[in-house]
């Protein structure tokens, strides 16, 4: 593992974790710091757009996302700990910004921004990040990395060297947890069908943590294995990384 | 299908509900999923085999025009009659003047989704003549008065009690669990109606526009005898079912059996051309290809056009979460689980509660990763939302929500103050960091999950107070 | 009329998705390849083993005296006094028009064109057995290409619960792409102008639409025999 010193990110680390799950952009920051390199966080980034372009509000969408492009213009690799927003800057920013505008700086952000496990990985070229968790941990693949990153590689390496964890096979790891942004709420039953199956399987692995890459899909899982009651506890895969998993419910 | 006059809502609550249903779907998607799985790994080159069909199916919609006319011409070369439809009722039209002219009273037909598109068989009885399906899942339907459920296994959802329990009732046997019996029921009973037939209808799964020939792709043989006993064959085709080449199918009908049932090839595939020849035994006297329109046309020209390369294999359906949890018949429309969801809002606009089936979809992807010409499914169901906003179909909670999501998420001292407001709230209403009840809209959020309560202060308040 | 409708609003539509359909359509090489599974070393072997987990039957015999034994304890084992089959000189087989004059079995009159095709039809139904030769077999999924036509009906490999076909080594090839590329070698411009037919067959009939369980034989025959020959 070599540290990059002099080198400089700027994390985006999305709306969801900025409002509901701060310590995960402390944990995503904790991780860069700890290779060495200054990380930057722009003032006034709010959200890549996702929720109102996937409800077809694509008017709303394009707004909130060229005001991202704004303000992360000029800022060097931008690094965020979520597939699923990362996935919606280089998969559909293209589509949303055709023939616009922003469809020239649009493609030069897609070309500096990254995942977190991906940039940890493929970028940074590191494995072991240095993370110790006493006890069991199972991954979930979250859908928009898995299948518009090609995600999930990366972070089986980073907690394969996670010291005295047990990394437990999840059955159905790369099935959606139903919660797909509105579709949790505008679809809540057949939301709510699908998490069953993702809490049967992760009630099978019984792990200690059921971790992932995205804040949205924790929120659902994680709201799941509350109501029922059930002993896992989900986390971010930066806050297994950083050792931070003690420091929410 | 359109005779259905309850909302999308409850058709989705009914299919979750159904218990059986749930049973069926989960042995039959399992199944489906595994064999395809099981029959790509065999491959030496999948993905390559995957673009071929992909480039294959885009180079044929290219030149759909000119491919269409070498079909029919070719068609009529050898003494077969070609239809050109527009839409349902000249499909329709076409086929039942043809049977009343023709004297045809009995009618064996094999599985063909268009057909379902354009209702032919209420036409036809309509009209006083007797259609019987021969597909043995469509067979079962057809006795229990439904639609099909999926595009492969249109009777998924039945066990084998129901299928008895129609077989006891229709045609008079004892009823039985053992599935072979039932099967050798349903052959004795069917292999009658071919006897008697004076025309078989089938479907097309690629018309060939060089030979000028269509294909049948089955595994029972119902399309065998459906278009090769009677005396008239009648062939219907969505326009966009074409392939330039006979050797296209060297492809073709390998992603096709592999993506569909995990098959190598399907059991039987005809290749078609026009009537019998004179000097052969058997075939009909007459061959009728109705190319059917029914939107593609336009389709074709639209941000949609992207699903016209789709084989009906039935994979997407079968890897979809939700067509997994709900089955077919919640859908609506004629073409179920994600490629329905694309293509129902085109091809059966007048459906109620249409604009809602792109909304049935988590957009998790699994359906683009096993179609067999790689369509980005979700790519197009995200456009359809976009143009039911545009319509102005959205609910108008969520448009006054979403116009305050863009002015607080462009605006970042309200985006600040909302989140602060949003977080006070959450700390009133939740109790040990969880809340177990959201206020509307989002209360069916926590109908069966909590949500966490949100942090005193947000990340960027807390990032900017450290560095 | 409807046809210059709709081939208009394809003109409209290419107009516009033309160049993106045809970059896709360049996306990829659209050579067919001749087969697509690894390659097996003995396409005998490949074909036979293939054919059997599809719950066909292969007989592998040496020679045409062979073939004929073969097919005669076949014929044993189904007691029938007429047969459907394709015309002896188009199965190509020397000695079967023999045999089965020896065996007392005749060929149904299969002609359904005239005016008694339901008649035809309800005399052959009670039969047992079909005979047939193939174009081509096809090692890798255990297929059968029959190009029917004159002599050759397709009721023979269709209509009774056993279908009994004569295949030639010669006659293997590895896989469906190399099966078209020789139809069109061997005919070019001409495969259908004789037949309105080709078929694949790939084992017996079957369905699994009752709670996804395979049963064979719902409506083609149950029972397929290839007597591999040479």
């Amino acid at each position: 593992m070599t540290k990059k010193p002099g080198r400089r990110v700027t994390l985006f680390v999305t709306c969801i974790v900025d409002q509901v799950y701060p310590g995960i952009g402390f944990a995503t920051a904790k991780l860069l710091q700890a290779q060495g390199i200054a990380v930057h966080v722009p003032r006034g980034l709010t959200c890549c757009g996702q929720m109102a372009f996937n409800a077809g509000f694509r008017d709303e969408a394009y707004a909130v996302a060229a005001r991202t492009i704004e303000v992360l213009r000029g800022h060097g690799d931008v690094v965020i700990p979520s597939g699923s927003c990362t996935a919606m800057i280089r998969h559909l920013y293209p589509e949303l910004f055709q023939r616009s505008p922003y469809a020239e700086p649009a493609a030069e952000l897609i070309a500096r921004t990254y995942e977190i496990s991906e940039y940890l990985v493929d970028v940074l070229g590191v494995e072991d990040v240095g993370a110790s968790f006493q006890g069991s941990l199972a991954y979930h693949d979250s859908c928009h990395g898995l299948r518009y990153l090609g995600l999930g590689r990366q972070a089986r390496t980073l907690l394969d060297h996670v010291a005295q964890a047990e990394l437990r096979p999840l059955p159905g790891h790369n099935q959606c947890c139903g919660f797909g942004g509105l579709f949790a709420v505008k679809q809540a039953a057949i939301s709510e069908a699908m998490l069953s199956n993702k809490l049967a399987d992760i009630e099978a692995t019984d792990p200690d943590l059921i971790v992932m890459g995205d804040a949205s899909c924790m929120t659902q899982i994680s709201g799941g294995l509350s109501r029922q009651g059930r002993r896992t506890r989900a986390r971010h895969l930066v806050e297994v990384l950083a050792n931070m998993t003690n420091e929410r419910p | 299908m359109s005779s259905q006059p309850i909302s999308f809502y409850e058709r989705v609550n009914t299919a979750l509900d159904d218990t059986s249903l749930k049973t069926a779907l989960n042995r039959a998607t399992e199944r489906f999923v595994g064999n395809r799985a099981g029959a790509l790994r065999a491959l030496s080159d999948a993905n390559g085999l995957r673009d071929a069909a992909r480039a294959i199916r885009a180079g044929a919609l290219a030149q759909l025009d000119t491919l269409l006319v070498q079909l029919a011409e070719r068609v009529e070369a050898r003494g077969g009659h070609v239809c050109w439809a527009s839409d349902a009722a000249e499909a329709q039209r076409y086929i039942v003047n043809l049977a009343q002219a023709r004297q045809v009273r009995s009618i064996v037909k094999s599985k063909s989704m268009a057909s379902e598109e354009i209702h032919l068989n209420q036409a036809l009885e309509a009209a006083g003549v007797q259609v019987v399906e021969t597909d043995l899942g469509e067979y079962i339907i057809q006795l229990a008065g439904e639609t099909p459920s999926h595009i492969i296994a249109p009777s998924i959802h039945k066990t084998r009690e129901q299928v008895s329990e129609l077989f006891h009732q229709h045609l008079g046997v004892p009823p039985t669990d053992d599935i072979p019996t039932m099967t050798q029921t349903a052959r004795r009973a069917l292999r009658q109606r071919f006897l008697q037939a004076d025309m078989g209808i089938s479907g097309v799964n690629f018309g060939v526009a060089d030979e000028g020939a269509v294909v049948i792709v089955e595994n029972e043989g119902n399309a065998r005898l459906s278009t090769s006993v009677p005396r008239i064959h009648v062939a219907i085709m969505g326009i966009e079912r074409i392939v330039a080449h006979m050797e296209d199918l060297g492809v073709m009908l390998q992603v096709l059996a592999r993506s569909a049932t995990g098959q190598k090839l399907s059991v039987y595939t005809s290749i078609i051309n026009g009537p019998a020849r004179p000097g052969e035994a058997d075939g009909p006297e007459e061959f009728h290809l109705v190319l059917l329109d029914n939107g593609r046309s336009k389709m074709l020209g639209s941000q949609y056009a992207e699903a016209l390369l789709c084989i009906r294999c039935g994979a997407c359906l079968n890897a979809c979460p939700v067509y997994q949890a709900i089955g077919g018949h919640a859908y609506g429309g004629v073409y179920s689980g994600p490629i329905g969801a694309v293509l129902t809002p085109i091809l059966q606009p007048d459906l109620p509660d249409v604009y809602l089936l792109p909304q049935a979809s988590s957009l998790c992807g699994a359906c683009q990763e096993v179609c067999p010409v790689r369509i980005a499914i979700p790519d197009l169901l995200l456009r359809h939302r976009a143009d039911a906003v545009k319509a102005g179909k959205a609910h108008p909670i969520e448009q006054a929500a979403m116009s305050s999501y863009k002015r607080m998420m462009t605006n970042p001292f309200l985006y600040r103050a909302a989140g602060r407001a949003a977080r006070n709230g959450s700390r009133l209403i939740g109790r040990k960091g969880r809340i177990r009840r959201l206020p509307p809209p989002l209360h069916t959020w926590s109908r069966g999950r909590d949500f966490p309560t949100l942090p005193a202060k947000s990340f960027s308040e807390m990032w900017e107070e450290e560095n | 009329m409807t046809r210059s409708q709709i081939l208009a609003n394809l003109h409209t539509s290419l107009a516009s998705n033309r160049p993106w359909l045809e970059a896709v359509a360049r996306s990829a090489p659209h050579s067919i390849p001749p087969y697509v599974m690894p390659a097996a070393d003995d396409l005998d072997a490949q074909f036979m083993a293939e054919l059997h987990a599809i719950a066909g039957m292969a007989y592998p015999v040496a020679d045409e005296r062979a073939a004929l034994t073969q097919i005669a304890a076949l014929l044993a084992d189904r007691p029938s006094p007429q047969i459907i089959a394709w015309e002896v000189e188009q199965i190509g087989l020397a000695g079967l028009a023999a045999l089965l004059d020896q065996q007392g079995v005749t060929l149904a009159t299969s002609d359904l064109h005239g005016t008694s095709r339901s008649a035809h039809l309800q005399n052959m139904e009670p039969l047992a057995i079909c005979i047939s030769g193939v174009e081509a077999g096809i090692a890798e999924s255990g297929s059968l290409v029959l190009r029917h036509g004159p002599g050759r009906p397709r009721l023979a490999s269709l209509l009774a619960p056993c279908h009994i076909a004569i295949l030639r080594r010669s006659q293997l090839v590895r896989g469906l792409g190399e099966a078209l590329a020789l139809l069109r070698n061997r005919y070019g411009e001409e495969i259908f102008t004789s037949t309105s037919n080709l078929t694949l067959i790939t084992g017996p009939s079957r369905t699994a639409d009752i709670e996804m369980t395979l049963s064979l034989g719902i409506h083609g025959p149950p029972e397929v025999h290839v007597v591999l020959v040479g």
